[in-house]
């Protein structure tokens, strides 16, 4: 693996735990296959290449976060359909939590001209 | 032009170029390697290979079309190197390892991978855990046994699924459906592919029975191919003419088709315009209904057309459930037709002859002489129509023992209906000539009834009743009308006719019956003695009248068993 420089580094850092989070809110809001989230982060340019999202899933999946069943497609072969775990979801709850004390300490620590605008 | 490669990817199959099948291969390899340390590496993978497997699909327009180099590029673009996709997730914390949904019950299936003619005994394998050549042997052996294993085997083959996906094959098998076993499943595959594609044997602990078996599958499969599209194209020909016969045959009944009579069904004399009609539209769908999508059935089969659609189908089953009551109904209106019947005795006045013989005589109908149109001339339902009346020729006619000293003549008309009183009309409309001159009574071989009359069971008969020492001679042309005559010699009825029959308390007995067969070798040889002539009672004696005997057998007596019966004198 070349080795990424360090803005690279801290760029992908920032966007693992947000793209993570991401995911999990994705799915809170009702059973997705990976296609329908890819789909959702694409609008929202958090993700370039669609490959990334695989191993986060099954991360998730393996921590007990998300769960899956299998489900036959019209089109084709069956598909993982994903939701939320009871773990996963308080997961998810602390993670809410997490943001807004983050989002604060970053508006409080950012000069006025560089500060994210809410939306 | 390129080769082409058949792989699984994610479970599909697709058609994919030499080149960018390589070329996935190797992106696929380089992702396995790059996630060597991931913890879910081949769920990850499988994962990868589904999405993948949509994209393509996507891609391609029809199943035929082959993935292209461009194609594995866009894709493998669009999912990201293999560094960035492992770059995502490199920390990885031990967790659960086992998917936390999966299925592991056994569902029965057709095993298509494994087949001689449909997978059922491999499927069947799979599910009660015995090898298949097993239950191929027993199908094999119960063919013999009425068949019954080519029933119950086409049977199977028709109710049991094919394991079309991975999760049914899987589930088939009975292993779990888990994203592991999905994935073995499909290495398994691609790796028979594979094998197939450099020429060698796919890894398969295949028995020779198996091989043999399969050969012979092969030439069955083959032969009955033949044999089903060869008789299949001979039957749907025919079931064609069927329906196009039927449809005419029916149109033609209800007096549809203009000049087309089908005296044979006779429909008109038996059935009113309303039932008629309903009865043919009836059995018209009863009939073609069931036939039309069978037609259409074997033409599908044949042809490869497009199956009807639902709707179509489930339009045509309620039109004939529609034509099945139709025709119930129907039938059941008919036979209240006949429910009730009604019969009428009279007693027709004759003249008494002035012999002791009279003559029975076929009076004919005119309406056979003056050129009526004769419907049917069916021994058993005759129908000849001529101007506004119809002539049934079903006439019958009976002799018995009067009580008294008189000649009678007793007719009886009989008819059904709906009710009693129907019957009774019908009676009534009933028009049945006589006519007697002297001892020449003449009955008729049949009775009008008034044109458009249906048939309803409409008879007539007649009972002439001879007392005791009087005779009826039976004329020539009588068989028609006659019906069973009892007599005291079992003579049948085509039998007594041109003889002269004569009551005796016993019944009816024939006097001139018992002479005159034997010819004059036979008088010859049986004249005993002074023109006696002794026979048994089955020989018949005839005594020509020019017989050069005739001086010798001046008085012939025939004796039976002794007895004296005849006793004929040639001398005037």
């Amino acid at each position: 693996m070349a080795p990424l420089n360090p803005l690279e580094n801290t760029q992908a850092q920032m966007r693992k735990g947000v793209l993570e989070y991401c995911i999990l809110n994705i799915i809170a809001q009702g059973e997705a296959y990976p296609s329908d989230i890819l789909q959702k982060l694409k609008e929202a340019k958090l993700v370039v290449v669609e490959g990334t999202l695989y191993p986060l899933l099954t991360r998730l999946k393996n921590q007990s976060l998300l769960a899956y069943t299998w489900k036959e497609s019209l089109s084709g072969p069956p598909r993982k359909y994903y939701t939320l775990t009871d773990e996963g979801r308080d997961f998810l709850e602390a993670l809410h939590q997490t943001w807004r004390e983050l989002r604060d300490a970053v508006q409080m620590t950012t000069p006025e001209s560089h500060s994210p605008s809410h939306e | 032009m390129n080769k082409t490669v058949t792989v699984n990817i994610g479970g599909s199959v697709f058609h994919i170029e030499e080149h960018a099948y390589e070329q996935l291969k190797q992106y696929l390899d380089a992702l396995r390697r790059q996630l060597s340390g991931s913890e879910g590496r081949d769920e990850i993978l499988q994962d990868i290979e589904s999405r993948l497997a949509e994209m393509f699909n996507e891609k391609l327009q029809h199943a035929r079309q082959v993935i292209t180099q461009a194609q594995v590029s866009e894709a493998m673009e669009i999912m990201g190197r293999p560094e960035q996709v492992a770059g995502t997730d490199i920390n990885e914390e031990p967790g659960a390892t086992t998917g936390s949904t999966s299925s592991s019950y056994k569902r029965l299936y057709r095993d298509a991978d494994d087949k001689v003619i449909g997978g059922v005994c491999s499927g069947i394998s799979h599910y009660i855990g015995i090898d298949p050549v097993w239950l191929r042997l027993a199908f094999a052996a119960a063919f013999f046994i009425w068949g019954a294993g080519l029933w119950l085997y086409i049977i199977l083959l028709i109710i049991l699924p094919k394991a079309r996906t991975t999760a049914e094959k899987l589930e088939m098998k009975g292993q779990p459906v888990t994203a592991k076993s999905i994935k073995d499943t499909i290495e398994e595959e691609v790796f028979d592919i594979k094998a197939r594609l450099s020429g060698e044997k796919p890894k398969n602990n295949r028995s020779a029975v198996s091989n043999f078996f399969d050969a012979l599958g092969a030439i069955l499969v083959a032969g009955i191919k033949f044999i089903v599209g060869f008789f299949g194209a001979i039957i749907t020909l025919v079931l064609g003419a069927l329906l196009l016969a039927l449809f005419f045959l029916l149109l033609a009944m209800a007096g549809w088709l203009p000049g087309a009579d089908v005296p044979v069904f006779l429909t008109k004399y038996f059935l009113d315009p309303v039932h008629l009609n309903a009865g043919i539209i009836s059995v018209g769908i009863v009939v073609g209904v069931p036939l039309l999508l069978l037609l259409n059935k074997l033409i599908q089969r044949l042809f490869k057309t497009p199956k009807l659609p639902k709707p179509v189908r489930l339009t045509a089953i309620s039109i004939w459930f529609f034509g099945a009551v139709m025709a119930s109904f129907t039938t059941l209106s008919i036979t209240r037709e006949f429910r009730h019947s009604a019969t009428q005795k009279n007693i027709i006045p004759i003249q008494q002859p002035t012999g002791d013989t009279l003559d029975l005589e076929v009076l004919p109908m005119e309406g056979d002489v003056s050129g009526g149109i004769v419907i049917s001339s069916s021994p058993d339902f005759e129908i000849t129509e001529k101007g506004d009346s119809m002539i049934f020729y079903d006439v019958k006619v009976d002799i018995q023992r009067a009580a008294g000293r008189e000649f009678e003549l007793v007719r009886i008309c009989s008819a059904k209906g709906n009710t009693g009183k129907v019957a009774q009309s019908r009676i009534s409309s009933i028009g049945v000539p006589i006519n007697q001159t002297d001892s020449r009574l003449l009955l008729p071989e049949g009775f009008f009834l008034p044109s458009g009359s249906l048939y309803r069971g409409q008879e007539v008969s007649f009972v002439l009743k001879v007392p005791d020492g009087k005779s009826v001679f039976i004329s020539e042309g009588s068989e028609v009308i006659i019906y069973d005559i009892k007599n005291v010699t079992n003579t049948l009825d085509e039998d007594m006719t041109g003889k002269t029959w004569t009551m005796t308390p016993a019944g009816l007995e024939c006097i001139g019956c018992g002479l005159p067969t034997l010819e004059d070798e036979d008088i010859k040889n049986t004249v005993k003695e002074e023109g006696v002539v002794i026979i048994d009672e089955k020989i018949r004696v005839k005594v020509p009248s020019d017989s050069t005997k005739r001086e010798e057998a001046k008085d012939v007596r025939i004796r039976v068993g002794g007895k004296e019966i005849i006793h004929v004198s040639t001398e005037e």
